[in-house]
């Protein structure tokens, strides 16, 4: 005789890969929505996430975690945290993500911010200022002319080198260089006198008042025909004004003698060279910080392009830069009018001086032109170069290509057409190079710096660091760059059967990166990649189809709960993401969250998760007290405005509150299982009747005496629900008696519990039992021998046990369903317990 | 007072006492639990009931005679097709008396004999043979014999009489079932213990889409029927909403289907139990069936008193 048995089964997680009623673990559940399994075998509910602060404006594109403080891109605008309550202050300025691909990534570095942008790296020093760009920028052209005739340090027949350093001190006292203006010499004839130096030099666009400009120069060599060389000593450290910022052009008299000359310009020869000056980082897609350096993936550097002067345009010839509807106009005269755009055709001297100083002033013509604020250039003849040497550049990464045309095109090399793109710039980016700062110097990213990481076609979608690697994620595969300093950074495949598909899913969680790939939701460290979503992997495939599925998914790691948690769309139509699949390393347990989503972010000093929500333009905070009152299990509390306040006599025979209110919430329908706040008062809503033009009649769970007009707070439940896989007792294929579920609770703080129940025999839909446990009100409202004596203790557990439906109590196999819906309860399920007696080995009784 | 069960609670029941599902699939559906509660109906308790002799199930028909008549064809609802006894009359009012029943072989010895039939045999499935034939055209022949009971079929498959509007039309009290078209014959019978026959066999004259008219009467003014009521149900010839059963056996019917159920399923505990709780319920029934003149026992005449006589018109009791 078949003994009735009770079957146990604990909770192992989603598990749809599997068969469900073969090779399912025990435990093994299909629906785990709005749960945790975060110690062993117990299912629990999630925390819930309350509105946070202010309104946004449009919504968070981007969060950000800088002096632990959230930041947010609201829309194109960055807003930070003002008072840990989420009084949202904007930073100046407007910043759009790097491209349709890529949110705003960010690092924080040195105690400031950087962060991705659409025009390259920008960063912040403090909360109350506003952001820059990155790294300061490259000195440009100067004018070095003899001056105090005959009384000066710079003695005839000798020759001398100037470079211009701008630099700038942030409010974290962090130093930033910025890189060398290309080396500018000066000759003093031997028929000349002793004379002292006047330089003046250009200021570029973005520096400001403040920042410093520091002048360094050779000594003197030999003799006129001598060369001074490169070693670079300082004359000169000193602040921009304001006036010099109006004047776009600094005059400095140089009249100190070499003796007095000080520290090595840091370009030398005999400090870092030439190769190490500190370039403003480049347009990246990502930035992350590793080993003291911080990394810049997919990179661009501004558009630029190198001519050669070749002969002395005529009267009116003109240079033309063209980038789209913009046409910069340079025109060759007897006379430099930079207002104009005229530069001045030198022919005084000898060719060569010529082709030099035409040349040079072009380029200060560009330069200081006021109508010009996209380009730059330099004069990048070198001592062994044949003179006229002209670089044009971008000021900005990013930007689209110009082109240059000219009257006469044999002046230039390459000729240059009259009209037309085919003499045009390149950004010199690739999207399989990374590049990366010096030590320490986040904003200092040589141009040597770079490395590319496989083949040039495959783009760099991601680059995490680990504690000995930097993990690069490619269109191709993983890639792996290890090492302790530039001196033998390695970058090796490491695995190229694992792609990366939706770059923003891609986390470091327990000094490994996670991600969505390929090969599903892998956990990729340091020796290869493991795939975590092995037991999801029908779910997870089913996100792949969606259309918008490599931008809308991205996901959190979240350190201290162990979780990794991939927010996705839960259908194709869906334009954000709904559900977040969440991931426990320890237990190794997958259940799902339901929330609109659009970013998040684990705060570094609260250690709470924010999350933006994607259509209620709120920044969501993860309640996290741990409280014993169970305050953490709701979701958003909402404001509304009571109306009337009355009593009615429930169904139970009860009195209890009955409010009418007017309440607005478009994400959400007001329903009973919400919680009433209003002050100290708080109840249960048990029943809700929309009165339409947003009214509604809550009645409560209780009587609150102290209810008044006005102001109160409706909070949201956390709706969780379970479903185990079948139970099949064993055998599948017999025929078996299900008698009863239970439900077995470590604490009774669910008051409001439903088991519900299907079979693979009846198609019916869940048939449910509702199970209502007496909450503990506290010391004599509770009926007397429910809690223990005093209230002080927790209430002791109470299996929930339900019969099962006659519709299902014969079949092959059950499916048990637990749920729950009210705001401030708390579960933790230990264990489903089944009582089944098999009895037949018949699988149908009749033919269907 | 015990419930008198339809067939929808009846199968309700079914499930509940068999813990079965609602679901073709499972052999489980409606019709199938229909089908369980008349194989039990018609082999387990009609002839358990049949068997105490208390006149359970009988009715009584009127045959008109032809002059000539030799056949008279058996009740198409006769349970066994047997007959409980033949009464021969002249006129509706006039009993010329009971026929004996005698075998075929005997029938020589009647047929010399002239006038009116005096005995009967069977012969095959479907007649009755008078003996000696019917002479004169008019002669009634009273047909007593065990009525099977309705078919069960759902209370959606029949209509509930809301009104009598006249001798031949009735209005339910819903549109009438899609099944139901001039073209067939229809029973009506009662809503209560024993859902006893008021009409059989009628034909429709008219048909709406919640009244129908028949071409007998139902008033209860023709031989062998009974004045319909309100409540009683209208089902397509030969089914029944309510089992034609006393109403204290209809929870016996649905354990009766239950272990029908449980051997199907070889659920053999589950079945020993059904089983033992059947003939427990069986048992305590029995009481209740028998003697149903419990103050007047029932009389009993001896067929060899001097009184007696083959052929004679006497009453056999």
């Amino acid at each position: 005789m078949a003994i009735p048995q009770t079957l146990q089964r604990t909770a192992r997680g989603l598990h749809s890969q599997f068969n469900p009623i073969y090779t399912a673990p025990e435990g093994a559940q299909l629906e785990v929505d709005n749960c945790v399994i975060d110690r062993e075998g117990i299912t629990s509910k999630r925390r819930g996430f309350d509105r946070y602060g202010d309104i946004l404006t449009t919504g968070a594109n981007a969060l950000m975690d800088f002096m632990d403080t959230l930041i947010v891109l609201d829309g194109t605008t960055l807003k930070y945290d003002s008072d840990g309550a989420g009084t949202w202050i904007s930073w100046s300025g407007t910043f759009n993500p790097p491209d349709a691909n890529n949110k705003a990534r960010f690092v924080e570095a040195r105690s400031n911010l950087y962060f991705t942008t659409s025009v390259g790296i920008y960063k912040n020093d403090a909360l109350t200022n506003s952001p820059v760009l990155a790294g300061m920028p490259k000195g440009l052209d100067m004018q070095l002319t003899l001056v105090n005739s005959g009384s000066g340090w710079f003695a005839a027949d000798q020759q001398i080198g100037y470079r211009i350093v701008f630099t700038k001190t942030d409010a974290n006292a962090f130093l930033i260089y910025g890189a060398p203006s290309e080396r500018d010499t000066l000759v003093n004839p031997s028929a000349g006198t002793s004379d002292d130096v006047q330089v003046v030099f250009t200021l570029p666009d973005d520096v400001i008042a403040g920042d410093f400009y520091e002048i360094y120069r050779t000594q003197v060599s030999a003799s006129e025909t001598t060369d001074p060389g490169d070693r670079h000593l300082r004359v000169v450290r000193r602040e921009l004004t304001s006036g010099d910022i109006s004047t776009g052009t600094v005059t400095y008299t140089d009249v100190d003698d070499d003796s007095f000359l000080g520290q090595e310009l840091y370009t030398n020869t005999t400090q870092e060279t030439i190769s190490q000056a500190s370039t403003r980082p480049p347009f990246a897609t990502d930035i992350t910080l590793w080993k003291g350096h911080t990394w810049y993936a997919n990179i661009k550097r501004e558009h630029q392009i190198d001519i050669r002067l070749l002969s002395i345009p005529a009267v009116d010839d003109v240079f033309v830069i063209t980038s789209g509807a913009d046409v910069q106009t340079y025109t060759a005269k007897d006379v430099e009018n930079i207002a104009s755009g005229e530069f001045k055709r030198e022919t005084s001297g000898t060719v060569a001086e010529n082709l030099r100083n035409t040349a040079k002033s072009l380029i200060r013509v560009i330069n200081r032109r006021s109508a010009n604020t996209e380009y730059e250039s330099d004069y990048i003849s070198g001592v062994d170069d044949p003179p006229g040497k002209v670089l044009i550049r971008r000021i900005r990464t990013n930007q689209s290509a110009f082109s240059l045309t000219a009257t006469t095109s044999t002046d230039w090399e390459p000729a240059l057409p009259s009209s037309g793109s085919t003499v045009s710039s390149t950004d010199s980016g690739a999207k399989n190079v990374i590049a990366h700062s010096k030590f320490e110097s986040p904003e200092s990213v040589p141009t040597l710096n770079t490395d590319p990481v496989g083949s040039e076609q495959s783009e760099i979608l991601r680059i995490l660091p680990l504690r000995d690697s930097l993990i690069i994620l490619k269109e191709e595969g993983v890639w792996r760059l290890s090492g302790e300093s530039e001196t033998n950074f390695v970058i090796k495949s490491l695995d190229p059967s694992t792609r990366l598909l939706a770059p923003e899913t891609a986390v470091v969680l327990n000094n490994a990166v996670w991600c969505l790939s390929n090969q599903g939701i892998v956990r990729i460290d340091e020796s290869g990649t493991a795939i975590v979503s092995r037991t999801i992997e029908p779910d997870i495939n089913k996100i792949l189809s969606f259309d918008s599925y490599k931008t809308l998914t991205h996901a959190v790691s979240y350190e201290s709960e162990r979780k990794y948690i991939l927010w996705s769309q839960d259908s194709n139509a869906a334009s954000y993401a709904k559900v977040g699949w969440v991931y426990n390393y320890l237990t190794q347990s997958w259940s799902l969250w339901t929330k609109n989503i659009t970013n998040g972010l684990v705060l570094f000093e609260t250690d709470k998760m924010f999350l933006s929500h994607a259509n209620d333009k709120y920044i969501l905070q993860e309640r996290k007290t741990f409280a014993t009152s169970n305050d953490d299990y709701r979701d958003e509390g909402l404001p509304a405005t009571i109306t009337i306040v009355s009593t009615t006599t429930n169904s139970d025979g009860r009195t209890v509150s009955l409010l009418t209110l007017n309440y607005v919430y478009a994400a959400e329908t007001l329903s009973s299982g919400w919680l009433f706040e209003q002050g100290i008062w708080e109840s249960g809503i048990a029943s809700v009747t929309d009165n339409g033009s947003d009214s509604y009649t809550i009645e409560l769970d209780q009587e609150l005496s102290g209810v008044t007009t006005g102001a109160c707070v409706l909070s949201t439940p956390i709706t969780s629900r379970i479903r185990w896989v079948p139970e099949e007792a064993g055998n599948p294929t017999t025929s078996k008696h299900f008698t009863y579920a239970q439900v077995y609770m470590e604490e009774n703080t669910a008051t409001e519990n439903r088991i519900g129940t299907f079979t693979n025999a009846v198609s019916d839909s869940e048939i449910t039992n509702t199970i209502t446990i007496e909450p503990d009100r506290g010391w004599g409202l509770t009926p007397w021998g429910l809690t223990p004596f005093g209230d002080h203790q927790a209430m002791q557990a109470t299996p929930l046990r339900v019969p099962i439906p006659r519709q299902h109590q014969r079949a092959q196999t059950l499916s048990v369903i637990y749920t729950h819906a009210v705001a401030k309860e708390n579960f933790n399920i230990l264990s489903l317990g089944i009582t089944v007696r098999p009895y037949s080995s018949r699988t149908v009784r009749t033919p269907a | 007072m015990a419930k008198t069960y339809t067939a929808d609670q009846l199968v309700d029941l079914t499930r509940n006492r068999a813990r079965l599902p609602d679901v073709a699939a499972q052999g489980s559906a409606d019709s199938d639990v229909l089908e369980a509660l008349n194989e039990a109906m018609f082999n387990e308790l009609l002839p358990w009931v049949m068997g105490f002799r208390e006149e359970y199930f009988v009715v009584t028909e009127r045959v008109t005679l032809s002059a000539n008549q030799k056949y008279v064809p058996l009740p198409i609802h006769a349970a066994g097709q047997k007959i409980r006894r033949l009464e021969f009359r002249t006129t509706s009012t006039s009993l010329a008396g009971n026929l004996s029943h005698i075998s075929a072989k005997e029938a020589p010895d009647y047929d010399s004999q002239s006038g009116n039939p005096t005995a009967y045999y069977f012969e095959g499935n479907q007649h009755l043979v008078l003996v000696p034939q019917n002479a004169t055209a008019g002669n009634l022949l009273d047909v007593s014999y065990f009525r099977t009971p309705g078919e069960l079929v759902l209370v959606a498959n029949t209509a509930v009489i809301q009104s009598v509007d006249s001798t031949t039309q009735v209005t339910a009290t819903a549109a009438l079932p899609s099944t139901f078209t001039s073209s067939l014959t229809y029973d009506i019978h009662s809503s209560q213990s024993g859902a006893a026959i008021r009409s059989q066999g009628l034909t429709v004259n008219t048909l709406g889409s919640n009244t129908i008219t028949f071409n007998e009467l139902i008033d209860g003014s023709v031989f062998g029927t009974h004045a319909v009521e309100v409540g009683d149900y209208i089902c397509l010839a030969g089914e029944a909403a309510v089992p034609g059963l006393p109403r204290e056996l209809h929870p016996v019917l649905a354990q009766s289907a239950a272990v029908l159920f449980m051997h199907n399923e070889q659920d053999t505990e589950a079945l020993k139990n059904a089983s033992a709780m059947l003939n427990r319920q069986l048992q305590q029934c029995k009481s209740l069936l028998d003697d149903r003149s419990e103050a007047q026992p029932k009389k009993i005449h001896g067929r060899g008193r001097l009184l007696w006589k083959q052929g004679s018109y006497s009453s056999w009791y």
